[in-house]
């Protein structure tokens, strides 16, 4: 492979002037903007239409003076007689059946609590989680002693949004064994909005790792997928295995691109990660987070994906 | 922002800058990206912003004050420059209230030390002793914007940047009754036809090629590493504030000041590792700083880094 030779280590130390473009000058390029009408664009205070008579107000606006006026910054979406606000940029919502990556902050009493990024910690129940016994197994009082050695402060799990709360707490499951602790890897976090929903968020890449990428911004970069697997006393088998080099280059890699697209404002699936990854394959991991070279290579991967996106809708 | 972190992403971390790869892609002996300007703030005698790597911003900004002093009460020449580092409580949640008062403080003491033999370092720092009793007090304000690992390097790239910004007014001393002086600004007359006051000042400037700067070498694992990030803060085992000064006549570089930050042991044997890792450190830093000085276009007056 063409990452086992490394390149002689020297050291680099570049000292710059402030950027000339600004990376959201690239935002104009991403596809979020693409099926949106300029016109359409509104800051708070904005009026949303000019005939208030025949629309009922939705989400995201208020009347002021008899007229319908934005309360967020977002686009008019309209559905038949009802007028609404989306914004573009928010902290992560939640939807039922998200997969999200999301830390333990605390463990409390049946339940723990975790940080996805959104607006509220999201709950964990402990009914919600797998544990040695089957399915069917009563938790007890054992097991509630237990749970700090299940899941400790500080660790990264992966699991899916079973329930959204009408105060919009999350309420998490990991009940199924793709879902569980996430051991080694790397976390690159990112604005959720980039996150373009599909139907697989766990993707094992061609190149001997993995990625999932949660709908709630957080992207884990690891050698392998989780499979939960456990041992008798319910604790997690925990080998330690040291990543060997040339796999933990490409997941160096695929981090770096991770962190272009982010900082590019380019939408993140697995198809625009290849072709960055691809991509990026003439330089050094190094000169990715150049300011010079990343931008120029943003620049062609918004380019590249948006053909294919043409492409696609003209079959 | 505080960083939490699991024991598993610790023992990734680690066994990768054992190997030598870091999790951004960089080995590690590399600094982030720096980022330098210069000039940023109108009201100061000299200004310089530095961002690492898109994330940790340092503004620095030096003020003159003509001070007196008595000569008979110093035995030795005390260099100029004194230092004071402030941690906005919006880099990060940490430095709320006084949250960032120790670790600030921490920061100017080291840099004391280290730029406590400049007199001897900085070839012409000695032209701010005006008289007998008078000179030039340099004072350096640094304030930290944002926080991502790394703030004395930051730091003293940001003194270096500010020091070579400073502009030092010319003055001529005559002596004045009683012993005393009067010092009076110079303005040299190069014709035409003006008011004595509307000339304008004759400055000079310091010469920075070989000013001291405090880098941090940090151990984590077996493995030493400069311009560390919060991540990789959170896994250090100790780290060491290592102040390192060119040595113009042998082109070969001085360590100035060693302090260690935080807990941890370290050998004897792995100090020296440190410290040579930190000088040659210095090496590439004083060149890309050369450089960067060199070619920096002078920034619009009345243009702040604000736009």
């Amino acid at each position: 492979m063409l990452h086992n030779v490394r390149k002689e280590a020297i050291m680099s130390y570049e000292i710059t002037g402030p950027p000339l473009v600004s990376p959201w000058m690239m935002l104009s390029m991403s596809e979020a903007r693409n099926d949106i009408d300029e016109t359409k664009i509104v800051i708070p205070g904005h009026s949303v239409c000019d005939a208030p008579q025949q629309f009922m107000r939705g989400h995201g606006t208020f009347i002021r003076d008899g007229e319908i006026v934005s309360s967020l910054s977002g686009v008019v979406k309209q559905l038949n007689r009802l007028l609404m606000v989306k914004t573009i940029k928010q902290r992560y919502a939640g939807e039922v059946g998200d997969v999200v990556v999301a830390r333990v902050v605390e463990v409390q009493a049946k339940r723990w609590k975790c940080d996805v990024s959104s607006r509220l910690h999201a709950n964990l129940p402990l009914g919600s989680v797998l544990l040695p016994g089957g399915d069917f197994r009563r938790k007890d009082v054992e097991d509630e002693e237990k749970m700090s050695g299940f899941l400790k402060n500080g660790e990264l799990i992966c699991a899916e949004v079973q329930q959204v709360q009408h105060d919009g707490t999350l309420m998490l499951h990991t009940r199924n064994n793709k879902y569980g602790k996430l051991q080694q890897g790397i976390l690159i976090k990112v604005p959720p909005h980039l996150i373009k929903k599909s139907k697989k968020h766990f993707h094992t890449l061609p190149y001997g790792m993995a990625v999932i990428i949660g709908c709630n911004g957080n992207v884990w970069v690891t050698p392998a997928l989780p499979e939960t697997t456990l041992e008798e006393d319910g604790s997690h088998v925990n080998e330690f295995q040291t990543v060997p080099q040339d796999i933990r280059l490409v997941m160096v890699r695929v981090a770096a691109c991770i962190r272009i697209l982010r900082d590019y404002s380019i939408s993140i699936f697995l198809n625009s990660l290849t072709t960055c990854y691809e991509m990026s394959q003439p330089y050094d991991i190094k000169e990715l987070s150049d300011q010079e070279t990343s931008s120029r290579l943003a620049y062609l991967i918004a380019a590249r994906l948006l053909q294919e996106l043409q492409q696609q809708q003209q079959k | 922002m505080e960083v939490h972190i699991s024991d598993d992403e610790k023992l990734f971390l680690i066994s990768g800058v054992e190997q030598d790869i870091r999790n951004d892609g960089r080995t590690c002996a590399d600094f982030r990206t720096i980022v330098l300007e210069r000039g940023v703030l109108s009201g100061t005698n000299g200004s310089c912003r530095v961002q690492l790597g898109q994330t940790t911003d340092v503004l620095a900004g030096i003020k003159l004050e003509l001070e007196s002093f008595d000569p008979a009460a110093e035995k030795e020449a005390k260099q100029p420059m004194s230092f004071h580092v402030d941690f906005s409580a919006n880099a990060s949640s940490q430095f709320a209230g006084k949250g960032g008062d120790q670790y600030g403080e921490e920061i100017s003491a080291a840099f004391q030390v280290a730029f406590s033999r400049s007199l001897d370092i900085l070839p012409n720092l000695s032209k701010t002793l005006l008289a007998e009793g008078y000179r030039w007090k340099i004072n350096v304000d640094l304030s930290v914007l944002q926080w991502a690992g790394s703030v004395p390097d930051a730091c003293s790239l940001a003194i270096i940047g500010a020091l070579s910004d400073l502009e030092i007014p010319e003055v001529e001393v005559a002596p004045d009754d009683g012993g005393k002086v009067s010092i009076v600004l110079k303005r040299p007359r190069t014709g035409g036809n003006m008011r004595d006051e509307e000339v304008p000042v004759a400055m000079w400037k310091l010469d920075v090629q070989s000013c001291p700067m405090l880098l941090t070498v940090s151990k984590i694992g077996s493995a030493n590493l400069v311009d560390c990030s919060p991540e990789e803060e959170c896994c250090i085992r100790s780290q060491l504030l290592i102040g390192v000064a060119k040595n113009l006549n042998d082109d070969d570089y001085d360590i100035t000041c060693i302090k260690q930050h935080g807990g941890g042991l370290l050998e004897m044997e792995s100090i020296q590792d440190m410290t040579e890792l930190a000088s040659k450190t210095a090496g590439g830093l004083y060149q890309a700083i050369e450089k960067r000085l060199k070619t920096e276009e002078k920034r619009k007056p009345g243009h702040s880094f604000l736009l």
